[in-house]
């Protein structure tokens, strides 16, 4: 049966690593961390007291004030991200965006409106009224719709929830969506901002956070023995997939193809990973794009400084590709962890890495862990002739999603190969 | 609190203002709400809920859907509070 192929021609970046391609790729390479200690709320009861934030960012006039009180912060950093990659793609170029009834939206979020919800929750205890936007603000689909509305994109919409591997899940189905026809264009990717009192309690409890407070860039450190855990980031990444005919006729310059995707569930602990729901997502991807385990080049890991993840994705790994010597490595010690939003980003940065031929560098690695043996990029960034680059996902629910980008070389009868 | 027309226009137009985001001084009391300032339902329940607070009313929800300039706002806040005052007046 054929099937479309599906390119990027557009990336779009609210992260705590720039809110641009150009700076998120410095800062990846160059490994600059935008983890800090968090001042804009109360965090002496918390042992973990940093988050990768954002800050203020601009709208680009893409929000007016009045749009600022109704929404979640979650759908203000979507709007704006959604906005960069459809400019990124050339089609913003006369305000609007055309076919924008054949243009999707699928965003993958982790944890909500967590704003808003924790309005609502102010007013109604502490103030004893109801929140009047509240239903609007809150539901866990608002950044989709309002991106759909604010760019009158009418097309297969949808949003997605699988925790951490959120932004690559939402990111695949739209994949398979232009990949069997269903859709020309689709806005894709993720977006979560969880840095609020509740949320980082509730994660403090868990555990899974680390306490590097005296030195916030260098809190995450993937694949090191001495990892003691993530830092929450916050963030929205968004790519514009299109179908290879309709990015070469209209002259659309194209990051890369997206290859394959691969999902599949643990189906065992709802927070412990397991080594086989990881392979299995794995090979699905590889068996997706149709290509054999030695034709990867690089790998950008799910590599979240936790024990538990960076163990057993390595596990996993060496499943996949026995004799494993294929680089890979970590950027979350750059962003953070995003949760919806860091697979979205990392698989941009895959596109990046392949287009630029060079892998950006695991940050922070110290010690040397006997379970984590592989090559994980750790003297800085590596020139590398990138041609196929994996990119992992695991969630917690044992949801994995992984992703395979694919550089275009050139142009054969009309059409890039 | 005793309210006129007057003091109860000033806090609905503060209201309204700052719902709308939208400076005072730029709308009157006859100034269509949804036609001319943009206002719609998810402001309009806003507002009502900011009245409910400020002038210790409830505002009905039928009546919400009447509000279409800020007279209107202050007539139906000015009726609910002098029909609030005679409630207490027979009770006591």
């Amino acid at each position: 049966m054929y099937q479309n192929r599906v390119v990027v021609t557009g990336i779009g970046l609210v992260t705590p690593a720039g809110n641009s391609v150009s700076e998120f790729q410095e800062s990846m390479y160059r490994g600059r961390s935008g983890i800090q200690p968090i001042h804009h709320f109360d965090v002496s009861k918390s042992r973990t007291k940093i988050a990768a934030t954002v800050g203020s960012f601009d709208s680009q006039n893409l929000i007016s004030e009045k749009e600022k009180g109704r929404l979640d912060r979650a759908a203000q950093m979507g709007i704006v991200a959604a906005g960069s990659a459809l400019k990124d793609a050339g089609l913003l170029s006369l305000g609007v965006v055309p076919q924008s009834e054949e243009t999707g939206v699928v965003v993958g979020i982790a944890t909500g409106s967590v704003h808003a919800v924790e309005r609502i929750y102010d007013e109604s205890f502490n103030h004893q009224r109801p929140y009047g936007f509240g239903v609007p603000m809150a539901m866990c689909h608002s950044t989709a719709a309002h991106i759909s509305i604010k760019f009158g994109l009418k097309g297969f919409v949808f949003t997605v929830s699988t925790a951490c591997s959120s932004g690559a899940a939402a990111i695949g189905l739209a994949f398979r969506a232009i990949q069997s026809g269903d859709s020309q264009r689709i806005v894709a990717g993720g977006v979560d901002c969880s840095i609020t009192p509740s949320q980082l309690a509730i994660w403090d409890s868990l555990r899974v956070l680390s306490t590097c407070n005296d030195e916030p860039q260098r809190a995450i450190k993937p694949f090191s023995r001495n990892r003691d855990g993530l830092v929450l980031g916050e963030g929205a990444a968004l790519l514009v997939l299109e179908e290879l005919g309709s990015a070469l006729s209209r002259g659309a310059t194209i990051y890369g193809e997206i290859a394959g995707f691969g999902s599949s569930s643990d189906a065992s602990h709802i927070t412990r990973p397991a080594m086989e729901g990881e392979a299995l997502a794995m090979a699905r991807a590889l068996r997706s794009a149709g290509i054999k385990p030695e034709q990867v080049d690089y790998i950008n890991a799910h590599g979240t400084g936790t024990q538990f993840n960076d163990k057993t994705e390595t596990e996993a790994i060496k499943q996949i590709f026995p004799g494993c010597r294929i680089p890979i490595s970590s950027i979350k010690p750059v962003t953070g962890h995003m949760l919806g939003a860091s697979s979205a980003a990392e698989f941009a940065a895959s596109m990046i890495a392949t287009r630029e031929g060079l892998i950006p560098p695991t940050m922070n690695y110290e010690e040397l862990d006997s379970e984590c043996d592989l090559d994980y990029v750790v003297e800085g960034s590596r020139k590398a002739d990138l041609n196929i680059v994996m990119s992992n996902a695991f969630a917690f629910g044992g949801h994995n999603a992984v992703l395979i980008a694919r550089r275009l070389n050139g142009e054969r009868n009309g059409i890039h190969v | 609190m005793e309210y006129t027309f007057e003091s109860a226009a000033a806090k609905i137009k503060a209201i309204v203002s700052k719902t709308l985001k939208i400076d005072a001084a730029k709308f009157d009391m006859e100034t269509p709400l949804m036609d001319e300032l943009g206002a719609d339902s998810l402001d309009a329940i806003s507002i009502a809920l900011d009245v409910d607070d400020e002038f210790g009313i409830h505002v009905d929800d039928h009546e919400i859907g009447e509000f279409k300039t800020c007279g209107q706002i202050v007539s139906a806040v000015l009726n609910h509070l002098q029909n609030k005052a005679a409630a207490t007046g027979s009770a006591g």
